[in-house]
This record gives C-alpha cells, structure tokens and sequence, in this order.
C-alpha cells in the first residue's frame, strides 16, 4: 500500500514520506465537507447578519472556539515552530506575553465598545474618526499587507504539497492557487464560523499527538533538554537582561514592543477575528469569548512551540536547513498513514482558509475602498461585483509573487513581524488615539500615521534586518513616533465636535454593563486565572 | 444620532447589524458538524490501527499511534455531541429560572 517517495527537488532527501491511499482519502473527506456545508449554508444565509455573525446566537464556548481557529493559520502553526527550531523557547512569547494580556484586554475593554459602537471594521472606524485622506491611506496600505500575509499562506500551503506529492515548489504553488481559487468560487467562505471552528478542533488533535509522541519518543524536557545541548535555548526570560539570546534583544522590547505594541495591535485592530466575539448571543458571551480564547491559546503556546524543539532534537539537518517545515516534517516522521493525512490536512485547512480570508479582504478593500471612491466612483453594482471578482483572481496570482518574496527570509515568522512592525503598529497608535483622546485630529490621525509607516518602512529598508529583536525594536518606534506626531499636529490642528464622535471614541460612547450571574463566567474571574496561568509559565520557563 | 450620520453608518457594511437572519439554528448546526467531521476521522484512523501494524518507520513510540489517537478523536467527536445537546437546553432552563425569579 505505502509507496516510498523520495523528494526530487533537494539533492539528498531530509526526510522520506511515507503516505498512502488513506491520506488522500482523509483529505478528499474535508474537501467534501467544505465544499458541502458552503453549499448548503448559502442558500439557507440570506443576510450578511447571518454570514458573519451567525445571526447572533451562538454560545461563547462556540464563538471562543472560533475566535482562537481565526488566528490559527500559516503563522501560528508552521510560524512557530520554525521559530521555536531557530530560536527555542523565547519563541513562546509570542503567546504568552505576546497574546494573552492584549486578549485580556480586548476582552475587557474593547469588546464593550465595540459591541455599543459603530466601529466594526478599520477603514469604515478611520473614515469616521478621522477623514477620508486617512481612510485612504489605510486602505492602500491594508490591500498591499492582506497581498503580502496571503503569500505566506500560499507559500506554507504548497510546502505541504511539495512534501505530499514530491513536486517542486513552483508547481506545488500553482496547484495551492488553484485550489484557493476553487475553494472561493464554490462558496468555501460563506460558512466561515462553522470551518474556524472545524479548525481548531483539527489543528489541535493534530498537534497534541505530535507534541506527546515527540517528548516520549525523545525522553520527556529533559531528554530533548540533553538531544539539542543548547541551555540557552530553554531560557525565555533569565539570559535578556543583556542582547546576549537567540533572539538578540533585551527584555524590554520583549515587554514593550512584542508585548504592547505588536500584540494588542493585532488583537484590536484584526477584525477577523474581533467579529468572532460580536456573533455570540450576547453581550456577556461576547465579553467572555476572547476570555475563553485565551485558555487554548496558552497551551498553544506549548503545542506550536514544541514540535519545532523536537525536530530539533530528532532531525537537526531539518531545523537548520529548512525551518519553515518543522512541523510537517515532524508529522512525517512521526505519524503513520492514516494519522498523517490527518495532520497534514489540518495543516492544509488552515493555511488555505486563511489565504482565503486574505484574499478575499483584499477583493474588499480593493474594490469598496480604493477602486470606487477613487477610480470610478459611479458604476453599477454589477461592475463593482465583477471588479471583486477580477481583483480575487489578481489576489491570488499576486500572492504567488509575494510567496516568492517569504521565501527569502529565514522563517516565514521573521517575515511576518518585519510586515507587522511596519503595517500594525503605527495603526495601532492612530486607533488608540483616536479611541480614548477626543482631541486627535482628522490631520493629526493622517500624518501621525504616514509618520509611523515611513519610519517603519525607513529603517527597515536601510538597515534590511529581518531579526525578531530587531522587528520589536522597530515597531515600538514606529508607534512612538505615530503617538507623538498625532498629539503634535492634533495640539495645532481644529478638533472635531463631540456631536460627531459620539459611538466613536470610549467617553462619548454610552456602554451598557455586562450582567453575569453565575461566578465562573465571571469576566474578572476568567482574566485573573488566565493571566495567573500565564505568570506561572513565564516562570515555569525562566 | 444625527440624520448625517446614521446614513454614514450605513454606508460602511454595518448592514451587519440588521437584525432580522434566517432563523437558522447555527449553534445545533456547527455543533453536528464538526462531531460527525471529528468521529469519521475517528474511526478512520481507529480503524487503519487495528488492521495494520500502525507503526511509524521513524521512530519507535511503543504503541499504535492510529488506533489510540484514533479512539482519543472518537471520544472528543462524542462530547462535541454531548455538549451540543446539552448547551441549548441548560441554557433554556436558566431563562426560564431568571423569569421566575
């Protein structure tokens, strides 16, 4: 039944794979469940209420699920674990302080405002907070990032096939392509609850087995502590008082750079995953979601984590030559047939919805925000439909031009944080801003946030270094230099009336309180245990 | 909420926020979903486990990796299920316990 294949495209083959006809019979399932349920959700969702937001109904335990498998994609999984083989255990602070404290936050905080608000998505918030050049500005500038993050996807996605079906990664990319495109076309978005949620349970019963049967097949920690004889790489905190880590940058870019601005950038501004917590039945549940989110997402910073560490231990020529395939490789070596189509699928389920999710926002962005206001503004609704579509098509040819530009960095997480530095940062201060300070500007918002994204863009460019510690550095001045250029301009610039900012920024927008009566559902009660756990690991993995 | 504003509103997809939808019981939905999704891999892979060897080339483990995980998935596939039914009716009970007190 198993044939052995050798991969063609590397001189001496790292790893042989070894699958069977059950594997691709284990994959045709989740197509044909896709596929299935789009077909029979679109003609049962006829309002854009029921397609995002699952007409308001669901329980948190559902939307929490589904929060957490919106941020699972190429970057959370395969990410990761290259990072974790390069890196080691510092990898997990991009979860642990990296997500959980902005999880909390935007649990606490932000969820309230936005669930009273008429802030439920970026360019629409900026328009109205600030002024269309901003709006503008941002929708460019978002077009271009959905373009580059979804070049990763499709990059990680043809990894996958190349690995599978033993072709090169060209035509391993071109197969990815046509496949998103297909997946589009017939419908495999208008049931995206349903499949982020389908995610999470997937990725997370294919990573568990591979996070255990790793650590027995390699002696438990301390076995693999002894297999990779790298002490330094089992440290998250106690070796960053000086630059002298793997990942070459002091605590304090840790805290404030990944922790602060990078994190809650994400988590505030990403409305993908955000509407998640609005679909839940009310507005406790929608409170609790990110909460509920938060617990798998610590133990993710286990499973995502772990699997690159045991690669490195067991297949170091994996780790150091090919890092970004860390976590297949690893499913390789340790599933047999029937569990590897498996993994292998849940990896594919990820990395495609998310190239989807990319694409599609930029078809959005693209045609709603750039092309009509600004190109032709008068068309009928057919020309803009048709538009969209075009502009999907050009999304994913573009997304192979842009896989080829991730694969020039040394993990795809490397690639990422040097995009989020320059792109999320400074939004992050123009929206915190614009949030909680009713005398930010129109103008103020626009330069502070051209100010940020040129500073970012600058020194990226000049000094072309794509390190961790580095894209932390850079993103803390970029929203430094975003937060100080806004209050300047805004202290000389003409502030907007309050009438106009009502629902817009925290003091002027009414907020109805939560009621929550049984004492674990608590919000207060699930953030405190959440954050204690996350100090607990912290010190855990000193 | 001015006139002005209430059309601006409009105009940004918070059409979202209409409430009326198709009645769909998406919670039941999604709940059956991913049980029947989560119990055929399953008992797939259980399946593949028992009827061949099972055991992985690279390394030696110690056990047949298919059929315990493949069990492990069908157990999670039944309280997927379980909390499905369960969750719309603690739910209606709490209701029901608030109007009466």
């Amino acid at each position: 039944m198993g044939k052995l294949l050798n991969l063609a495209f590397l001189q001496e083959p790292l790893i042989e794979v070894n699958e069977s006809w059950l594997d691709y019979f284990i994959i045709a399932v989740y197509f044909v469940f896709v596929l299935g349920i789009g077909a029979v959700l679109r003609t049962k969702m006829r309002t854009s209420e029921d397609y995002f937001l699952s007409g308001r109904s669901l329980p948190s335990w559902i939307t929490g699920l589904a929060f957490l498998g919106a941020n699972l994609g190429a970057l959370e999984i395969m990410g990761m674990g290259a990072g974790a083989a390069t890196y080691g255990i510092m990898q997990s602070h991009y979860y642990w302080i990296g997500a959980i404290p902005a999880m909390v936050f935007v649990a606490l905080f932000m969820i309230p405002f936005y669930y009273a608000s008429r802030v439920h998505s970026v360019p629409g918030f900026l328009k109205l907070r600030y002024n269309e050049a901003t709006r503008g500005f941002n929708a460019i500038l978002f077009a271009i990032f959905m373009l580059l993050l979804s070049g990763i996807n499709m990059y990680a996605m043809a990894l996958v096939f190349q690995l599978l079906l033993g072709w090169s990664l060209t035509a391993s990319i071109f197969l990815s392509a046509a496949i998103v495109l297909g997946y589009v076309v017939l419908g495999g978005l208008s049931s995206s609850i349903y499949n982020e949620v389908l995610q999470f349970f997937l990725i997370t019963l294919g990573l568990v087995p591979l996070v255990i049967f790793g650590l027995i097949d390699v002696g438990g920690i301390s076995g693999l502590k002894e297999a990779i004889a790298k002490p330094e790489f089992f440290h998250a905190w106690s070796n960053t008082g000086t630059t002298d880590n793997p990942f070459a940058v002091q605590w304090f870019y840790i805290v404030f750079g990944l922790g602060l601005v990078q994190s809650f950038g994400y988590w505030c501004t990403d409305f993908l995953v955000v509407q998640r917590a609005l679909a839940a039945e009310d507005l406790a549940a929608a409170q609790r979601t990110p909460l509920i989110a938060a617990f798998p997402k610590l133990l993710y910073g286990v499973l995502a984590i772990f699997p690159g560490l045991i690669v490195l231990a067991v297949l170091p020529r994996v780790a150091t030559e090919d890092p970004n395939n860390a976590v297949p490789y690893a499913m390789v070596h340790y599933f047999p047939s029937g569990m590897l189509g498996f993994g292998l699928t849940a990896l594919l389920a990820a990395f495609m919805s998310g190239m989807a999710g990319n694409v599609t926002a930029f078809n959005t962005v693209w045609t709603y925000d750039i092309y009509k206001p600004y190109i032709n503004r008068d068309a009928s609704d057919r020309h803009y439909l048709n538009m969209g579509r075009i502009a999907t098509v050009a999304g994913v040819l573009l997304s192979i031009v842009t896989a080829y530009i991730a694969l020039n960095f040394t993990t795809i997480i490397n690639y990422v944080q040097v995009l989020h530095g320059m792109f999320l940062a400074p939004l992050f201060g123009t929206f915190l801003l614009g949030m909680f300070w009713k005398r930010t500007t129109g103008w103020g918002g626009f330069t502070g946030l051209v100010a940020g994204t040129g500073y970012g863009l600058i020194t990226y460019l000049i000094t072309l270094d794509e390190g961790l510690g580095a894209s932390m550095a850079r993103a803390f001045f970029a929203w430094v230099v975003t937060l100080a250029v806004t209050l300047a301009v805004s202290l000389v610039t003409q502030p907007k009336p309050d009438d106009e900012l009502r629902g817009l920024v925290w003091g002027l927008t009414e907020q109805k309180e939560a009621r929550e009566e049984v004492w674990y559902k608590k919000p207060w009660v699930l953030a405190v245990t959440v954050l204690a756990i996350t100090v607990a690991l912290n010190i855990y993995f000193w | 909420m001015t006139e002005n504003q209430e059309e601006r509103h409009v105009e940004y997809g918070e059409e979202e926020r209409v409430p009326e939808h198709s009645g769909t019981n998406h919670s039941m939905a999604i709940g059956f979903y991913i049980a029947a999704i989560v119990l055929i891999y399953g008992v797939t892979i259980a399946l593949a486990g028992l009827f061949s060897s099972g055991q992985q080339i690279n390394a030696n483990i110690g056990f047949n990796v298919n059929l315990w995980w493949g069990l492990v998935m069908v157990v999670v596939g039944c309280i997927i299920l379980g909390m499905t039914f369960a969750s719309p009716r603690r739910r209606a009970a709490r209701r029901e316990q608030q109007q009466q007190g």
